[in-house]
Formats: structure tokens, C-alpha cells, sequence
């Protein structure tokens, strides 16, 4: 993945140029102006139409107007020069009305979000892909409720087979809950283990109350479990790869307002000198 | 051996349709090949539909393939689909989801912001910070400085788009601040268009500040920011609000800013005339050295004797009653008992022969002196339209032997003309002698307008006719018209009887009611005076330079008359510095002068003469005035000194417009020297510290009383 | 309720509109469509000819379209895909017999369908169904209701016009072909690219053009046009495979002819060195610009099926260059037949003169000429004879072979599905050639099977076997290596002596592989043609090799490192395809990569094999495989036929979500795949909608290319 290291030290030094000489350029150039605010705030204003614009272009996905990547690309190096324009637009001080706080609250929350996001989405792709079976997302449900019914037929089959109730009991006591929906979504997120170290604990516990025709059984069980874990995991982990966007997207739109607002508030209060 | 959860058959699997908002939410087998329609309903609510079979007339699954194959159950006997409940109830996607939650807070900002600029507290809600301290005090609505405030936000657009806003928003700092001797304030340093396009014309070239950049106004908002919070100093403190119109921008004061003009800190002439090296190095010299002198209580003849700053700690100039009077107030009439000198003479007479007398000629005016005779400027002026009937008079005399003597010779051929002028004299002296105020100051405009084409404004004409004035012609048309004018007389005259016993020529003379120097209705005529002898040329030349009435001759020994921008003579009667009101520099004194000067003349071992400034300023490090004033050893002061006070000569003392003539004896400041402090770590050097914007004085600008 | 309505069928959608009885009963007059009819009612039952002749009919009413082409339209281009032959009518066609250099800006002219616009890109965003599979109610016979739909009429014949035909003709070799040849039925049988550009000789031209599915089904039902196209394929393709494999670049250049040469033994080279028969021609005397030439035949060649083939003739008079030979090859061709050489010696300069009339085209004869002086040397001109004549003689003993079944049902279940080509420990019976697909090779190490390689189209095997028992007769080796189809695989068989005789003499001794040692107990690593290049994954590539992926050009490959499972790239493809996705965003995955369930455009797309309408079809120029919605009937054989599943069933449903259903209850189906978005302007709009480029379309024939991305 050397080239993608690459690119990134390649976007990021530009990033990290082009800010240095704007800066430059505005202590030198701007500061003197009548309104540097001015300035920086249609700056800020063009950056943000552009950056909400993206959300627009993947609308329209098959109309060419350049690759969703290089979009993206954009999108993200636009963004965090946004973030720069954005303080020196408020001149590094935190504002005191209360329009003008939630303004950039919400220029600040978009932000973050955005970070946020990517960083989920850098982090996770390579963790869903080492774990499991690749599965589609609005399949899970389905492939989870086939599973608990997998269990479940194990588990009543266990009960001729083995002449033992203990399988079907550990399934009725332990594992049908479980079975039924998808667990531990925060764990599998934030990549702790605990609740499935408690229940491989349980299951070895288990294992060793079994007699030798129950064994069998019980290890189809347990693949089960392992399969339903991994959906477990894909559920969450897909999920927060989706999710992140219920609060970067309707925030953006509020920011939106907010900032059509705020330039109609400056201009007709005269504050754009 | 781990089963796989997919399968990837095209029979086991169909299109995953993320574009659809509804998805199938069936858990058992795969999502049905209906799949929801677009309004949520569940489209795939039977697997098939069952075939009619042509032999028995029943019911046959004709399941697809695709959707499983045929079921074992089959269907009913009616042709009803055995999985008819396979219905499900569809869920929303996640995108679609999202996007009813993106709609809905937009719904919802929208809303809230429709709310709080529609509401009650908008004002509140949209303010962008408190006030600064003096503003706070005073609880201003936000509509006292914004007009979109007036109006609801439904207004804010129009305000936005159609109303220059921040020349509104100057408007309403010109409601409270007041802009005196400041031009247009919206303009660059209130000046004028014109005039900064000409400053930028000729400042193209010029190195430094370089040509402004800004024509158009320039408004307060552009460096007075409000709602910065109380503590927040509304007085912009950097260079950078400078430099937005001064592009040809400088490192700092130390490097790069342009020398001082070889004129500065005296650009244009001292309104006094002042010869430091007659007072200093010799009047004052010498009267400290002998005994008994008026000057030797003055102790060491210091700078600071004459010059101490004024309450701005700024001007350092003299006041005649401080300093000059105790020489020089004798000479401008300051004691009520030397008046003649100073005196208007709005009514005179010249002297006819007795056959050129008409009727009713005054007897009280007695016999004449030819040589005191003249028909004086003021005069002139208040005559108004009646002027031609001295004209008609003048015209009888030659061309060029126009003298008062010439009235003595006209006979008895120009006694319809005397009578003319006569009547004349009567019609003004009743006209600015009667009771009424308010026509007499009337009766004062008109005749102004018909002498010289000016409209004078109230208070104007108030200054010009003070009641003293009024009482006086009133005297003098009783004196002279009247049948009881005898009586009259008595009553304590300004003017004894010897003037008629002398036969000299009747003058009324108005003297200051007050006192002398700084007579403001001598001031007031001054202007008017030079306008009515500029009418015709009457300054050219050393005799009429004598029409100029006695009195403002005496002003004239000391201030100097100048041609001001509106190409007519002033006198500056301030003594202070000139044009005060639209210089951009400034310099404060008093922070310069925290040395006494006592310790110099220690340092320098020795008493103090005009001869040794040169080198004190050398041996000393400490701060005094000789650091910067140095004195100059230029000859050209000297002859100007003998002309003004010698008349001398041909140069005639007005209209001297020649900064060189008048440098008062200094030489130039040079830039290093200011630089030498004011320099960074050690003194204020930017731009506002020696430069202000609003020109005129500091007072001017403070805010109206409400 | 579902709307019951007539099920699509077959000629719903008629090649063109315009063709009537009239024409086809015109057609049925002239070559080749009399003498199939007339051989029919010689062969067969009068019914069943009534039947075999009323069929030809409707496909020539169908499936056939007329053409009128002015001097120098181009009728095929090379390199384009082909889905339809042309029969000359009248006039003649020109086949331009080298690299299509120098044709001109007009060769360079597309055939594409037209891409839409920008606007029309923007369009499409409203004028998308919103729902499922939504489609217009089908219509029924388009000869009873003509077409008014533009999205889905034929591609409109645009001609396409060479400027400059004198000059082409002057500087390229041509071949002519006339009223009633064949030609493009190659590409189109075969669902490979066109082989040679070919534009008409003069105005008003004709042309029969022919869908293949309707050319197939001739060739099926006639069989004498079956081996009549058979003939052409072996004349026209075989030699061009034998003339591009690296190690027949000698043939015809033996130790034993060029001693022949030298000791002048003209008649023995041809005969005892390249294996031709004496002639059992009479010597011909022919009148050549005044003057009586006499030519005495010197050898004859075996033509491909019972045609005489190549006669060779020496000529006794010196013929000035220019026209004068021209007309002598000409007369000749006429007098004897349609294939001749003349062989033309002059004195001791030894300077060799000799003219390749080939098939049917006299005129322009492919005329080599070489002068003293020449540029060509006489032994470069002689060598190139020979090699021709030697390349010919291979071909005609060459077998041709096809192993494998299309059905995928065989794929992937083990041995069983694997037919074998070569068996380990069998005597090498030959070179074996692989055509097309892919073939494993493996062998017994330690009594497992294991895979050593695999061979693609162009790769050879058997020739180090051969080239060791030609060396060493007295220890011969047997085959080492087992090879097994992959899924279909065509191959070609050179037999061991034709080898021996003409390929392994005529390789220099430094190219020849290198002999077994005389241990025979330490098997050598076999001769690994699929290996795979430096830094490429060798695991990777048995991944795609074991799923026969690296049949795909295009196919959707997804690195789960990077992909965020956004769904983009399903919607951005359900956007190009009036609402619907082609494709689902899952499949095999391997080290991180997901070859997704997306059609991969294959080299040789064995779906389009048995589709009865031609519904499916390649772009012309690209070679993309796409579906035309309107033709699909929705039989299901290419779904069935894909190895991959990537061709899915959808039931297409009116706009208020009713299904198309027929009397029997039936819902109508059609077929759908991946077009690569061939009618979008921005090119795949899956890949350009992702935004973490972690979905690429990926030609899987070169590993080097996935490599190169997975690297990236």
C-alpha cells in the first residue's frame, strides 16, 4: 500500500504548503484589505458550497463529471482547509452571540464529524475484512435469523440424538436471546472482547459437562456461534460506517441555513464594512 | 468445515436494490422477487400464481425457478397460493432513513431560525457580541445604529441586497458624533474627492505613503468595529487600517517611512510673526542681565518662558496675554483709554467747498482737514447700493489725482452729487440706527449683499453689527440729521467735541467694547475689509495699502494675512497653529518635555545664549527643545523681520504666501531624530502615534449631548 | 393483477424492418442460398426439405439485412467484434491482407454506439424508472408494428469511407473476394475480434449482411455450409495462428532445403523438402505481352478438403516487371484454377522471381517481385515461399480439437469436469496449441495431482517432448504433464512427424528446449509458460485461474481494505440502468479482493453461445458484452452458460409494479447484466461512483494489471 502512503504524503505536504503560503499571503496581503473577513468568510462560503456539493455529485453518479475518488480526495483536503479558513475567518477567537455560537458550533460539528468519518472509514474497511465472510449488509438479519434457526433445530435434534436435554437447555437458557438479533454492536466497534471472552468461557465450561455423543453436537453449535459473531461484528462495523453520516449530512444541511442566514445577516446589517 | 452464509448462484440470488428506499423485510429465505414498492407496501404478497391445468381444471404451483421452484404443499383447490402470507412488512433503508432525518432537521433549523428571527428576542438572538464599553452604557437598541433593525427579518434581504448598509450605518454615528472642521467624515480623512484624487495624483511618485487608494468614502465601520465585548477598544490601534488605503506600505517608522518634508514642522508661515532671534537673543538677553529690566523677573531667558504646553499638552505656542501683553498690549489699544487706533470708520464725510454744499449739509461736521479725508472701505461696504453716489463723486475728480483734496475743489456744479451722497449717508444711518434689532441686522445682509454679492449668515451679521454699533449710528444720525442733535452729543461720545472744534473729519469710530486685542468685530470686518479693497485692485500699491482702516493695520504688524483656499485674504486671528483643523499629523509636546531644562544649563557650565543653543544641543543627551528646534543661521529671517516691521521697500506686507519668507528662524526636523526613539522596544512608532485620521480638534468628535 | 400479455419471441425484433418475402425470395436465386435449397431437396425427405427451406427463409426475413456500399466503405475494420457475416451479392470486396496502417482517418472512425451526452447523462436522473425492472408493455411483431422506440432500434448503418481507394490498393496487399464469398464470419461465430478490414471494391456494392445467431442456425441445419464456412476458417484463421506462434518463424528454412537451393534441386525442394506431389498438370503455354510464355509445372500442393491447392510452375521466359507479370499470374490463375506460383530462374545471377496469386483475387495478385538490385534479396523472397508453402502444408495436417462443456454446472467440482487433453505417460502425438481458455497443467508428485501451471490462448505444449525424442531416438520420453480444460478450451494438434518434418529442423539449436537428462528419477520442472512475473502473487493467480476468472477483461474486482460497503457503487450503477443495478456486491474473495458478481466482458463470452435472438452481443470496437433488452426473450441460456452467475433473471413489471405475465401464468423474464456502462459517457459508472477507488473493473487475462492496482 505503499502508493497510498504516498499519495497521502503527497496530499498532505500540498495541504500543508498551500496553507503555509495562504497564510503567509493573507498576513501580507489580506490583513491590510478593508475586510479581510470578508475575504476569508466567501472564501469559507465557496469551500463549504463545494464541499456540500459532493453530497450532490454522488446524487448524480452517472452524469461524468470527474471519479468519486477524486472527489473525495477534494472533499477531504478542501475540508480541512476549510477548517483553517474557518479560524482565520473568526480570527481565532470563539464567538459571542448566540446566533453566531451555533454557527460555529455547527461549522465546528461538521468538522469534526467529517474527521470523524474518516477515520472510521480508514479504520474499519481492513478489520471487516479480516473478520468473517463478507457479507452484504441488509443481508444480516437474514443470515443471522437463518442461523438462530440452525441453532435451534440443533439444538431439538440434540435431544433424540444425544437422549440429553443439556444441549437444548444451554440453547433455551443461553443462546436463543443471543441468537435472535445482533449483540454487542459498541464492543465489536470500539473492538473490545469481553462479552465474547465471557461466552467462549461459558461454552468451554459447558463443553466439559458434555458426555462423548453430545461433543459433536455441540461443536456444530459452536461454529454457529463463531459464524453468528462475525455477523455480529459486520453488523456493527457496517453499521458505523453508515451511521456517521446521520450526523455529518443533516448537520451540514442546519450548517447550510445557518450560513445563507448568517450572510444575509452581515450584509444587511452592514457588517461586511 | 464452515458452510458459507451466500450463495452466489444467479438462481440463489438476486439484485441488492441499494437505490430502493424500502427493502424486504422477510427473515425466512431471501427477500421475494416483488420486492416493496416505492410507498413501503409489501409487493411480493403470493409466490406464485397458480396454473390452471386445461385437463382436471384444477390448480397447479407454477413457482419460478428463480423464487425456489414449485412447493410441495401446492395450492389450494381454488388457485390459492399455499404462501400467500409470505407478506412481509418492508423496513426502510438506512440511506433512506438518513434521509428523512437530513429532512427532518433541516425542517427543524429551519423552523428554529424562523422562530428566533421572527420572535421576540431576535434582536438578542442575532447580536453578534456586546457593545463596547461607552456604547454599552448608553443601552442602545440594535435599530440606533442598524435601519435592517427596524424592520422585521422578512426586510433583512432588501437590507442585504439593495441598501448600502454601511454608509446607513455612518448615517446613524453622525446622529450622535459630530464632525466639526471635518469635511465630509465618510470621506478619507473627510477630505474631499477632488482633493484626494489630486493627492493622488501628485503622490504617484512620491515615495513613502505612496498615492491612497480608497476615492470612494470610507466609512466608520471600516475601522471602528463594534461588539467586540465591553472591554474592546473601538479606536483602531494598528497600522494595518492605514495601510488598507496606503498600499506602498513600510516596514516601520525606523525603516522605510519617508523623510519629513524640509518644511515641516512650519509648511506654511506662523500666523505671528515672531523673530525669536530679536526677542531671545537680544531684548530678552539683555534684560536679564541688567538689573531693574521688566524681564529680569523672568529669571533665565528658558524657552519655557514663552512657550508652555496647552491643556492637550500639545501646542506650545505663546498667548498674548501671557507673554506679548506685558510689551505689546499697549500697542494693540488693550487699555480702553488708547482706542484710536483700532477704531472702524463706518461713517465719514469728506469736505466740500460751501458752494457744493447742498441743503441740510450736517453743521454740525465743522470745517475739514483734506488730508484726514477718505471715503474709508467699511464705509463703502455699508453704503450698499448707494455706493455709485460716491462713484459719481470720484468720477468728477481726474483719473489719477483721486485724492481727498480733490473734493475740496468741486464747486458748485456738483452739489445735485453731494446731495445724493448725503442723503445717502442719511438713509444708512437711520436704516443701522434704528430700534429695531431685527431690521437693522436686515438692513446689515442687504447691504453686504449689495456691496459685495455675499449672503451673510445670522450670526455672522450679528458679529458684524453688535448692538454697540446700532447705538452709534443711532448717535451719529441724531448728531448729524437731527434738530436735537446738540443734546445728544453730550451724552459721553466715544468722540470729544475737539474732533468738530479740530474740524476734522466726523469719524465714528467703534471701538471693543472689552477690550482690544482680539476684538471680534474688528475680526469679523477684517475679511470683508480686504474684499471690498481687492474689488478694483485697491491693494496694489504703498497708498492704498493706507486704506486699510488704522485699526486692522495694527493687527497686521504681527498676524499675517494669508490667501486661503478659497483664493480670498484671512487672517488667522488664532495664533496658533495654522489650518489646525485639517492637519493629519500631530505632535504632542508635552511627553517630549520631561527634562528640565534647568539641568542643562548645569550641564552646560554656563548662562545660556541665542550663540550657544547650537552647541547645548550638541553636549547634551538630554531632551530639550533646541534637540529638535534647532535654531538656523539664515539671513533671509532677518530681512523678512525688516520688511514686515520697517515697511520698507516695495514688499507689501500682505499676501505673502512664501513659506520661506517665515520659518521662524529653525531649522527642519529630520526623520532620524523622531526615529531615534520612536523606534521599536523604545517608543510607540505606528502610524497613529504622529498621524490621525479625523482632523480638527479633538473635542469636535466627542458625541452630541442627547 | 399481472398483465397477461404475449410472451417475447424470437423475430419480435427482426434485423430490419424492411426486408420482405419479395427480397427474400431474390435472395433465394443467387449462390449460396440456391444451392443449399437445391441440396436439400436432393438429400432430404421433400417435407423436411420444405421445412429446411422455409427455415432459411425466415431467417434470411429475419435475421439478414440487404447493404449498398459505395468505393471504399468500410464494411469490417479490424479489431472491431463482429456479430453479423457479409455475403457479396454484387461487386466485390477488398481484404486488406496486412496491419491496418495507412488506412487512412476514415479507419479510424468508430462504429460504437453513440455515448450520450452530458445532458443526456443528466437526463437520465429523471427520466429513470423509480422502481423495480420497470419496462414498457412488450410489443408484439415489429413487422406489424415498426419500432418508433429510438433507444431501441438497430444500430443505424453509418458508412464509414476510405478517401483514398487507388492508393490502398497500390500499396497494400489485398485479397478480393466476389459475389458469393463470405466474409466477418469468423468474428461473428467465434466471438472474437475481426481479423482483417474489409471495404467495397466498387459502387453499389451489395451485401447480405447476416446476424451470426442466424448464420449458426444456417450452418447447423446445412450442412454443406457448414463445411464450406469450415474450409474458409481453416484457410483464413489457421495459417494466421501458425504465422504468429514464435516457433514456426523458421519453417521452411532447413539445413536440408537450403542445400537443396544451393545444388538448385528447384522440383526436389518442393516435393521431397516440403512434401508437395509432382504435378499432374500439362505444361501451359500462355500469350503475355507478345509473346509466348511457356510455364512447366513443377509441384502441386493438398488443398484443404478435396480442393487441388497450390500448383507451382516454373516459368522459361524473362517477364519485365510491372503489368507484364501481373497479367501472366492472371492468365495463369484463369487457365488452371485459382492457386498458382511461378517460379522464375534467371541465369547464373541466381535472381529468383516469383508470384503468390491467392485465392480468387488475380488481378492485384500479391505480386513479389525481386529485381537485381531489389531491395529484397531473391533468398529472403525464397524463404518467404517456402515458409508459406510450409505453414500451408502444416495446416492442412493440423487437427482441431475442443474439450470442455460451457455448461459452469462442470466447474470447479474436481477432475471429473476437467476433460483431459494430454494424459501423463502417453507418447507426445503432437504440438499442442491452445486457441482459447484455459488449461491446467498438473502432474503426480508424490501421488497427488498437483498443479504445476497453467497455459492461456497463444501458449504451446509438448514441444520440449518432441524436440528431446527428435534428438535422442533411442531415448524417447513420454508426456509429463497432464493437461485439463478449464471450461471450454479449443486447441490445435500438429502431429509429431509434421513437426519433426518441418518445425523442429528449422530451429536454431540455441532456441531448441533443452533435452531430459539421462535420470529420469528426477522429474525436471515442467516448462512453466503461466508462470507469473515478478512480484505477481502466485496464489492470487491460481485463484483466478481455478475460477476461470482470468477469462475477464472487465471484471469488478474489490478491495475490502478500502471499501466502506457504501452501496455507491449499486446506486450509481442502478442509475445508468434506468433504476435497476446490474450487479451484486458480493462474491468469491480472496487476500482481501471480492471479484464481484458483475459480468467480467469476456475474452470468449460463452454466453452469447446460445442465445436464440441475439439479444446478447459485443460492442463493436470494444468488445463489451451487453444485453439488448427489447430482443431478450428471456430463455435464460445465457445465464445459464455464464460460469460465473453473472448474468441474472429479473421479471420485468409494468410501471404500476404489475408483472408481464403470458396465458400460462408465466411471468416474462429477461435477461440482465454489467454493460460497463458502454452507452455512459463517464465509462463504468461502479467504479467511478466509488469513493475510496476500491472498486476497479480489471482486465483478470493479465495478473499484471491486478497486480499493479492491488499495489497501488
Amino acid at each position: 500500500m505503499s502508493g497510498v502512503v504516498a499519495r497521502r504524503a503527497r496530499n498532505a505536504s500540498l495541504l500543508l504548503g498551500l496553507s503555509v503560503a495562504f497564510l503567509v499571503w493573507h498576513a501580507r496581503q489580506l490583513e491590510p484589505m478593508a475586510a479581510p473577513q470578508r475575504f476569508t468568510g466567501w472564501l469559507l462560503l465557496g469551500l463549504v458550497a463545494f464541499l456540500a456539493l459532493y453530497n450532490a455529485r454522488k446524487k448524480i453518479a452517472v452524469v461524468p463529471l470527474g471519479s468519486s475518488a477524486a472527489w473525495l480526495q477534494w472533499h477531504i483536503y478542501a475540508g480541512l482547509f476549510a477548517v483553517l479558513i474557518f479560524f482565520l475567518h473568526t480570527g481565532l477567537q470563539l464567538p459571542t452571540g448566540y446566533f453566531e455560537t451555533g454557527l460555529a458550533a455547527l461549522f465546528l460539528l461538521v468538522a469534526l464529524s467529517g474527521i470523524g468519518g474518516l477515520y472510521v472509514s480508514r479504520r474499519t474497511p481492513p478489520r471487516l475484512a479480516r473478520r468473517g465472510e463478507e457479507v452484504i449488509y441488509e443481508r444480516i438479519p437474514r443470515l443471522i435469523h437463518a442461523l438462530a434457526e440452525q441453532a435451534k433445530a440443533l439444538a431439538l435434534e440434540s435431544v433424540a440424538t444425544t437422549r440429553s436435554r443439556a444441549i437444548a437447555d444451554f440453547h433455551a437458557a443461553r443462546l436463543s436471546a443471543w441468537f435472535s438479533t445482533a449483540q454487542d454492536a459498541w464492543q465489536h466497534i470500539v473492538g473490545l472482547e469481553g462479552a465474547a471472552r465471557r461466552r467462549a468461557r461459558a461454552l468451554a465450561e459447558f463443553r466439559t459437562c458434555l458426555g462423548p455423543d453430545e461433543l459433536p453436537v455441540f461443536d456444530e453449535l459452536t461454529v454457529l456461534i463463531a459464524q453468528k459473531e462475525d455477523l455480529d461484528f459486520h453488523r456493527a462495523n457496517q453499521g458505523l460506517l453508515k451511521y456517521w453520516f446521520f450526523v455529518h449530512v443533516p448537520l451540514t444541511h442546519a450548517l447550510l441555513l445557518f450560513v445563507v442566514v448568517h450572510v444575509i445577516l452581515i450584509y444587511a446589517f452592514g457588517g461586511a464594512r | 468445515m464452515t458452510e458459507p452464509l451466500q450463495n452466489f448462484g444467479f438462481r440463489d440470488s438476486s439484485y441488492e436494490r441499494a437505490e430502493q428506499p424500502w427493502e424486504c423485510g422477510r427473515l425466512e429465505g431471501g427477500a421475494c422477487a416483488g420486492g416493496p414498492g416505492r410507498n413501503g407496501a409489501c409487493g411480493g404478497r403470493t409466490a406464485c400464481r397458480p396454473l390452471r391445468d386445461g385437463a382436471g381444471g384444477g390448480y397447479r404451483c407454477a413457482r419460478l425457478k428463480e423464487d425456489g421452484g414449485a412447493c410441495t404443499e401446492g395450492p389450494s383447490a381454488s388457485g390459492v397460493c399455499c404462501l400467500a402470507a409470505l407478506g412481509c412488512q418492508p423496513v426502510r433503508s438506512v440511506r433512506s432513513r438518513r434521509g428523512l432525518v437530513v429532512r427532518l432537521s433541516f425542517l427543524c433549523t429551519l423552523g428554529l431560525l424562523l422562530a428566533l428571527l421572527f420572535g421576540p428576542a431576535r434582536d438578542e438572538f442575532v447580536s453578534p457580541g456586546d457593545l463596547s464599553d461607552p456604547h454599552h452604557r448608553l443601552d442602545l437598541a440594535c435599530s440606533a445604529c442598524h435601519g435592517a433593525a427596524e424592520g422585521s427579518a422578512a426586510s433583512w434581504l432588501h437590507w442585504a441586497v439593495d441598501v448600502d448598509t454601511s454608509r446607513d450605518l455612518a448615517a446613524r454615528c453622525e446622529q450622535c458624533h459630530q464632525f466639526v472642521d471635518h469635511g465630509a467624515p465618510q470621506n478619507p480623512h473627510g477630505l474631499p474627492t477632488d482633493h484626494i484624487r489630486a493627492l493622488q495624483a501628485s503622490l504617484a511618485d512620491e515615495p513613502g505613503v505612496g498615492a491612497p487608494k480608497v476615492l470612494g468614502e470610507l466609512r466608520c465601520g471600516a475601522c471602528h468595529q463594534e461588539h467586540g465585548g465591553r472591554e474592546r477598544r473601538l479606536t483602531p490601534s494598528s497600522d494595518a487600517d492605514c495601510q488598507a488605503c496606503h498600499m506602498r506600505t513600510f516596514t516601520s517608522f525606523t525603516q522605510g517611512h519617508p523623510e519629513f518634508s524640509p518644511r515641516w514642522p512650519l509648511k506654511t508661515r506662523n500666523p505671528v510673526a515672531f523673530d525669536h532671534k530679536a526677542h531671545y537673543g537680544g531684548l530678552f538677553a539683555q534684560g536679564a542681565s541688567s538689573a531693574g529690566s521688566k524681564f529680569a523677573a523672568w529669571g533665565e531667558p528658558l524657552c519655557t518662558l514663552c512657550h508652555v504646553p496647552d491643556a492637550d499638552g500639545r501646542d506650545m505656542r505663546p498667548r498674548f496675554e501671557a507673554h506679548c501683553q506685558v510689551c505689546h498690549g499697549g500697542q494693540v489699544g488693550y487699555t480702553p483709554d488708547s482706542v484710536d487706533g483700532i477704531a472702524l470708520r463706518f461713517a465719514q464725510f469728506p469736505m466740500f467747498e460751501e458752494e457744493a454744499r447742498p441743503e441740510g449739509w450736517p453743521e454740525a461736521l465743522g470745517a475739514p482737514d483734506p488730508s484726514e479725508v477718505s471715503i474709508s472701505p467699511e464705509m463703502e461696504i455699508l453704503l450698499g447700493r448707494d455706493r455709485e453716489t460716491v462713484e459719481k463723486l470720484l468720477a468728477r475728480m481726474p483719473e489719477d489725482e483721486r485724492s481727498p483734496e480733490g473734493f475740496l475743489e468741486m464747486g458748485e456744479e456738483a452739489k445735485p452729487d453731494v446731495s445724493a451722497f448725503l442723503l445717502a449717508m442719511k438713509a444708512m444711518l437711520v436704516e443701522l440706527g434704528q430700534t429695531d434689532r431685527t431690521r437693522v441686522l436686515a438692513a446689515v445682509a442687504r447691504r453686504f449683499k449689495e456691496s459685495l454679492g455675499v449672503e451673510l449668515a445670522a450670526a455672522e451679521q450679528e458679529r458684524l453689527w453688535p448692538p454697540a454699533l446700532q447705538e452709534r449710528a443711532a448717535q451719529a444720525q441724531r448728531l448729524w440729521f437731527d434738530e436735537e442733535g446738540e443734546d445728544t452729543h453730550e451724552d459721553g461720545f466715544a468722540f470729544g467735541s475737539e474732533n468738530f472744534s479740530l474740524d476734522l473729519v466726523p469719524t465714528f469710530q467703534a471701538e471693543a467694547p472689552a477690550r482690544a486685542h482680539g476684538n471680534p468685530t474688528l475680526q469679523a470686518w477684517a475679511p470683508y475689509i480686504f474684499a471690498q479693497l481687492e474689488r478694483g485692485g485697491r491693494l496694489e500699491g504703498e497708498r492704498l495699502v493706507r486704506a486699510i482702516p488704522a485699526g486692522l493695520q495694527r493687527c497686521l504688524k504681527c498676524h499675517n494675512v494669508d490667501r486661503g483656499m478659497d483664493q480670498r485674504l484671512h487672517v488667522d486671528w488664532s495664533g496658533r497653529e495654522k489650518s489646525r483643523g485639517r492637519r493629519l499629523d500631530r505632535f504632542v509636546h508635552a511627553p517630549h518635555l520631561g527634562q528640565d531644562l534647568a539641568a542643562l544649563r548645569e550641564a552646560a557650565g554656563k548662562e545660556l545664549g541665542w550663540a550657544d543653543i547650537p552647541s547645548l544641543k550638541r553636549n547634551t543627551t538630554m531632551l530639550n527643545c533646541l534637540t529638535c528646534h534647532v535654531p538656523t543661521k539664515d539671513d533671509a529671517h532677518d530681512d523678512f523681520f525688516v520688511h514686515f516691521f520697517t515697511r520698507e521697500g516695495d514688499k507689501p506686507p500682505l499676501g505673502r504666501t512664501n513659506a520661506r519668507d517665515a520659518r521662524a528662524n529653525f531649522g527642519p526636523i529630520a526623520r532620524a531624530l523622531c526615529a531615534s526613539c520612536h523606534t521599536q522596544g523604545k517608543a510607540r512608532s505606528d502610524c497613529l502615534t504622529c498621524h490621525v485620521y479625523h482632523p480638527g480638534p479633538r473635542a469636535t468628535r466627542a458625541p452630541k449631548a442627547r | 393483477m399481472p398483465a397477461v400479455t404475449r410472451r417475447p419471441k424470437r423475430w419480435d425484433h427482426p434485423f430490419d424492418d424492411t426486408m420482405s418475402e419479395a427480397m427474400v425470395s431474390e435472395l433465394m436465386t443467387l449462390e449460396p442460398w440456391k444451392g443449399l435449397a437445391a441440396w436439400a431437396h436432393e438429400e432430404l425427405k421433400p417435407a423436411q426439405a420444405e421445412a429446411r427451406v422455409k427455415d432459411l427463409r425466415r431467417h434470411l426475413l429475419n435475421d439478414a439485412r440487404l447493404l449498398t456500399c459505395q468505393a471504399g466503405e468500410i464494411v469490417i475494420r479490424v479489431g472491431d467484434y463482429g456479430n453479423s457475416a457479409f455475403v457479396v451479392l454484387e461487386g466485390a470486396v477488398r481484404v486488406v491482407l496486412e496491419a491496418n496502417v495507412g488506412l487512412g482517418a476514415a479507419a479510424e472512425k468508430r462504429f460504437d454506439q453513440p455515448k450520450r451526452g452530458f445532458f443526456r447523462s443528466l437526463a437520465q436522473l429523471w427520466t429513470n424508472q423509480r422502481g423495480v425492472e420497470q419496462r414498457p408493455a412488450p410489443r408484439g411483431d415489429a413487422r406489424a408494428a415498426p419500432s418508433t422506440d429510438a433507444d431501441n432500434a438497430p444500430v443505424e448503418h453509418v458508412p464509414i469511407v476510405l478517401s483514398d481507394v487507388p492508393a490502398v490498393l497500390d500499396h497494400k496487399r489485398t485479397a478480393r473476394i466476389e459475389a458469393g464469398g463470405i466474409v466477418g464470419e469468423i468474428a461473428a461465430l467465434g466471438r472474437s475480434p475481426r481479423t482483417a478490414s474489409i471495404f467495397a471494391e466498387g459502387d453499389g456494392t451489395r451485401l447480405l449482411e447476416i446476424r451470426w445467431q442466424g448464420l449458426r442456425d444456417i450452418r447447423k441445419k446445412f450442412p454443406p455450409y457448414k463445411t464450406y464456412i469450415d474450409d474458409i476458417f481453416r484457410e483464413r484463421i489457421l495459417l494466421q495462428h501458425l504465422r504468429a506462434t514464435p516457433f514456426f518463424q523458421h519453417v521452411g528454412d532447413t539445413p536440408q532445403l537450403r542445400r537443396m537451393l544451393e545444388e538448385d534441386r528447384i522440383a526436389d525442394v518442393f516435393i521431397e523438402g516440403l512434401g508437395l506431389r509432382p504435378s499432374e498438370r500439362d505444361v501451359v503455354t500462355l500469350e503475355v505481352a507478345g509473346q509466348a510464355v511457356e510455364l512447366l509445372p513443377l509441384a502441386q500442393g493438398r488443398g484443404w478438403s478435396g480442393s487441388e491447392g497450390i500448383v507451382l510452375w516454373r516459368c522459361r521466359a524473362t517477364i519485365p516487371a510491372g503489368p507484364a507479370r501481373v497479367e501472366l499470374v492472371r492468365a495463369l490463375c484463369e487457365e488452371t484454377g485459382r492457386k498458382a506460383v511461378v517460379v522464375h530462374r534467371l541465369g547464373a545471377g541466381r535472381v529468383w522471381q516469383w508470384c503468390l496469386a491467392e485465392a480468387g483475387s488475380v488481378e492485384d495478385a500479391d505480386v513479389h517481385e525481386c529485381e537485381e538490385g531489389g531491395s529484397r534479396g531473391p533468398e529472403e523472397l525464397m524463404r518467404r515461399l517456402l515458409r508459406e508453402i510450409a505453414l500451408h502444408e502444416i495446416g492442412r495436417q493440423t487437427d482441431f480439437h475442443s474439450y470442455g462443456e460451457v455448461d459452469k454446472t462442470q466447474l470447479g467440482d474436481g477432475d471429473a469436469a476437467e476433460p483431459v487433453i494430454v494424459e501423463a505417460g502417453h507418447y507426445p502425438d503432437g504440438l499442442l496449441l491452445v486457441r482459447a481458455g484455459a488449461v491446467r497443467v498438473s502432474r503426480q508428485i508424490n501421488r497427488l495431482e498437483r498443479t504445476v501451471s497453467y497455459l492461456g490462448p497463444g501458449n504451446s505444449y509438448g514441444l520440449r517432448e518432441l524436440a528431446h525424442n527428435w534428438r535422442h531416438p533411442d531415448r524417447h520420453v513420454v508426456m509429463e504433464h497432464t493437461l485439463r480444460a478449464r471450461g471450454y478450451v479449443d486447441t490445435l494438434l500438429i502431429p509429431t512427424s509434421v513437426v519433426t518434418r518441418f518445425v523442429l529442423p528449422s530451429i536454431p539449436e540455441s532456441d531448441l528446449p533443452e533435452s531430459y537428462p539421462e535420470e529420469t528419477d528426477s522429474p525436471l520442472d515442467p516448462v512453466d509458460v503461466f508462470e507469473p512475473a515478478a512480484g505477481v502473487d502466485r496464489n492470487m493467480v491460481e485463484f483466478l485461474v481455478d475460477r476461470a476468472f482470468s477469462n475477464g477483461t472487465a471484471a469488478m474486482v474489490i478491495d475490502l481494505e478500502r471499501c466502506t460497503r457504501c452501496d455507491d457503487c449499486v446506486r450509481a450503477c442502478a442509475q445508468g440502468h434506468d433504476g435497476n443495478p446490474r450487479f451484486i456486491r458480493h462474491g468469491p474473495v480472496h487476500a482481501g479482493f471480492l471479484i464481484a458478481n458483475a459480468c467480467m466482458h469476456c475474452n470468449d463470452p460463452v454466453c452469447m453461445i446460445g442465445c436464440p435472438t441475439g439479444a446478447i452481443s459485443r460492442e463493436p470496437t470494444t468488445g463489451q458484452v451487453a444485453i439488448n433488452d427489447p430482443t431478450c426473450i428471456g430463455c435464460a441460456t445465457c445465464a445459464n452458460n455464464c460460469p460465473y452467475d453473472n448474468i441474472r433473471m429479473v421479471q420485468p413489471r409494468s410501471k404500476d409494479g404489475v408483472f408481464y405475465i403470458d396465458a400460462q401464468n408465466m411471468p416474462h423474464m429477461k435477461a440482465t447484466k454489467c454493460d460497463l456502462c458502454v452507452t455512459q459517457a463517464g465509462g463504468p459508472a461502479c467504479q467511478n461512483a466509488c469513493p475510496h477507488d476500491a472498486l476497479r473493473r480489471v482486465d483478470l487475462s493479465d495478473a499484471g494489471t491486478l497486480m499493479d492496482w492491488m499495489k497501488r
